[in-house]
């Protein structure tokens, strides 16, 4: 008998009351929706994504996101650069912890890509 | 200060979509785009949102964001209909408000930001496309509304003191990543569920509470790493892989470890007095 709780409208509770397997059926709902909306490069893309995601071995992967994640840093800055931002204004800003971290990473990934 | 409103579908920066003939200046003009109508703001473009403005986007109307959009305290984000980030980002911050409306869609592709104890509150749909990022960070709080439901094919964060508060179904998705990095709470509440097929990482004193379902499918890999702690109030269902030297705390005794299907993974008998039995 799931738990009945005052006060909460009805579907509320419905919502709240559903089974793992329903929930996992709704999911599998919604999936199906996002792929009958994709185009086929953009099935490829995103199988091209998680087979990308799934070679690197599991110890790697928290560095792997976070240097994800600078990628698309780095996107969003050149953007700006490309629009006319003046990057050097915008790193003077940085205080001295972060300007050290950013000449370490600027200075490692040179490294790496030297090796 | 005035509302501009869409009179058709068109480009933000072209005054003829607008019922004002003008481009609207976030910093003083509210915006309401018109149900039926898609406005974008085009890749190169940008927008500011000043604070005590607002961007409500009407059910069955479309905000595609191919530049970058930016929404700073005090300022509001209220979606009905559909809300894109398509090209540089979508950053809400300083203490700024975004909505997602029950039956309205967030779509993230490129970047989407919660920074800085700006709030989100999704009670429709949001999907972290796999080309896509979503970060909340720095005291930013995302709260997932019974109704709702994230589905992250990319990366979402929740990092630096961000907090996720979980009301309903989040889908970590086959290539997904939920990564809880340095000091980050994400609180799993009664009612609310995650499901990890693909990667859900904690690091650097990041906290999950689990209050709720946790659960990592088969193929899905947990890693949770030294300083971190994943509390668990009730049960925790691990089908998959697991690494790391964090902690899985299970807090009360009849709280239960089990694997994707429901299954006993182990059977905790006697867990308090002298008996070391432990049946696998």
């Amino acid at each position: 008998m799931p738990p009945v709780t005052p006060d909460i409208p009805q579907e509320v509770q419905d919502r709240i009351n559903r089974t793992p397997a329903q929930r996992k059926a709704d999911l599998d709902g919604l999936r199906q929706q996002r792929l009958d909306a994709m185009t086929p490069e953009q099935r490829q893309a995103a199988q091209a994504h998680i087979d990308r995601v799934n070679a690197v071995p599991d110890d790697e992967r928290p560095a792997f996101v976070q240097v994800a994640r600078l990628a698309v840093t780095a996107k969003s800055i050149k953007a700006q650069v490309d629009g006319g931002m003046n990057l050097r204004a915008v790193l003077d800003q940085l205080d001295a912890e972060e300007t050290a971290a950013v000449d370490w990473l600027v200075s490692a990934v040179t490294a790496a890509r030297g090796t | 200060m005035a509302t501009f409103t869409s009179i058709q579908t068109g480009n933000w920066h072209t005054a003829s979509t607008w019922n004002q003939g003008a481009v609207p200046n976030l910093s003083v003009d509210d915006v309401v785009i018109s149900a039926g109508h898609t406005v974008t703001l085009a890749a190169g473009q940008y927008a500011s949102l000043a604070p005590g403005r607002f961007i409500l986007v009407a059910g069955a109307g479309t905000l595609r964001v191919l530049g970058a959009l930016d929404a700073y305290g005090g300022s509001e984000i209220i979606v009905l209909g559909t809300l894109t980030s398509e090209g540089d980002y979508v950053y809400v911050w300083n203490g700024a408000e975004l909505t997602i409306y029950p039956g309205a869609t967030l779509s993230v592709t490129t970047g989407f930001f919660l920074a800085t104890n700006a709030t989100a509150s999704i009670q429709g749909q949001m999907t972290i496309q796999s080309s896509g990022l979503a970060d909340i960070f720095d005291y930013a709080v995302l709260t997932l509304e019974v109704g709702g439901t994230i589905q992250a094919y990319g990366f979402c964060y929740v990092e630096w003191n961000g907090q996720a508060v979980i009301r309903d179904d989040f889908s970590v998705e086959t290539g997904g990543t939920l990564s809880l990095y340095d000091t980050p709470v994400v609180t799993i509440e009664l009612g609310g569920a995650v499901f990890v097929y693909g990667t859900l990482t904690l690091t650097s004193s990041a906290r999950c509470e689990v209050f709720g379902y946790l659960g990592v499918a088969t193929a899905g890999l947990l890693s949770v790493f030294s300083t971190a702690i994943v509390n668990v109030y009730k049960d925790i269902r691990i089908g998959g892989r697991m690494t790391g030297g964090g902690k899985i705390v299970m807090l009360r005794r009849e709280g239960r470890i089990l694997d994707f299907s429901d299954n006993p993974l182990f059977v905790l008998d006697r867990a308090y007095g002298y008996s070391k039995a432990l049946a696998a």
